[in-house]
């Protein structure tokens, strides 16, 4: 008999299914390491007053822009030399040197860096203003229609 | 956008996705880089020039060849081609940096 007894509070907690219970559903994502950079902005080319330049930065030009958008901290930005215009007179590239600057704003802080230089990316989203020089260290820029392009590259 | 390819013949190979995040439809060129960004023409592409619908997604193959060399690093590099160009045209690159080991083991 206190045999019996005994087993009786057992097999009622065994079978007690009548309190609430709350479960978990989990949810998995995964970010992909990734860079994306699109070119918002094209800019103009102003010329100088000595025929000199043809610049973004003179009168009459303007910055180019584009937006880099970085899941992590991995990437650099570099803009890739110019070594010719896209378009240009049959002298455009004689005596032309070249070269571009940028600056950065949002995830990224920078000012005035040499397009050459890499500049570490911050994850989000970096606006990135860019300039391009063409200086004649010799002559003048003729008389034509001028373009350039400037690559803004996005590596880890 | 980084990642090791161990190889025991004379090449890897690496699948690169890509999309475009234009709103418009734009051309992609695919190039391969060393680490000096000199252009490494003996990479096989399995599309070098393409174009995407907007947010449109693709996959291409490449393979890197090791040249007898027994580690590599390359860049694969898509960028976006402008249809118009002004005065000062700006593009965008976006590369992965894809390092190939040999191994004989």
């Amino acid at each position: 008999m206190k045999k019996q007894l005994g087993i009786v509070p057992v097999l009622l907690l065994a079978t007690g299914t009548s309190f609430a219970q709350t479960d978990d559903v989990i949810f998995n994502g995964t970010v992909s390491d990734s860079c994306t950079v699109v070119a918002d902005t094209n800019g103009t080319l102003g010329l100088n007053g000595t025929g000199t330049v043809l610049a973004s930065t003179e009168t009459g030009g303007s910055a180019g822009q584009a937006t880099i958008t970085a899941t992590g901290t991995s990437f650099n930005v570099t803009i890739d030399a110019i070594t010719t215009f896209t378009t240009g007179p049959a002298d455009a590239d004689t005596n032309t040197t070249f070269s571009t600057t940028y600056d950065a704003s949002g995830a990224t802080s920078a000012t005035g860096v040499d397009g050459a230089t890499p500049t570490s990316l911050g994850s989000g989203i970096t606006t990135l203003g860019v300039n391009a020089n063409a200086t004649k260290t010799s002559g003048i820029f003729s008389a034509g229609s001028y373009s350039l392009t400037a690559t803004v590259r996005c590596a880890p | 956008m980084e990642a090791d390819i161990i190889t025991f013949g004379e090449a890897g190979a690496v699948r690169a996705a890509l999309r475009n995040p234009y709103a418009t439809a734009r051309r992609f060129e695919i190039e391969a880089f060393d680490l000096d960004w000199n252009v490494v023409d003996t990479v096989r592409l399995t599309r070098s020039r393409l174009s995407l619908a907007p947010g449109g997604q693709t996959s291409l193959l490449a393979v890197l060849p090791l040249e007898g060399q027994e580690e590599r690093t390359i860049y694969l590099c898509a960028t976006s081609v402008p249809y118009r160009q002004s005065s000062a045209g700006v593009r965008g690159q976006v590369c992965g940096r894809y390092r190939v080991v040999h191994r004989n083991y």
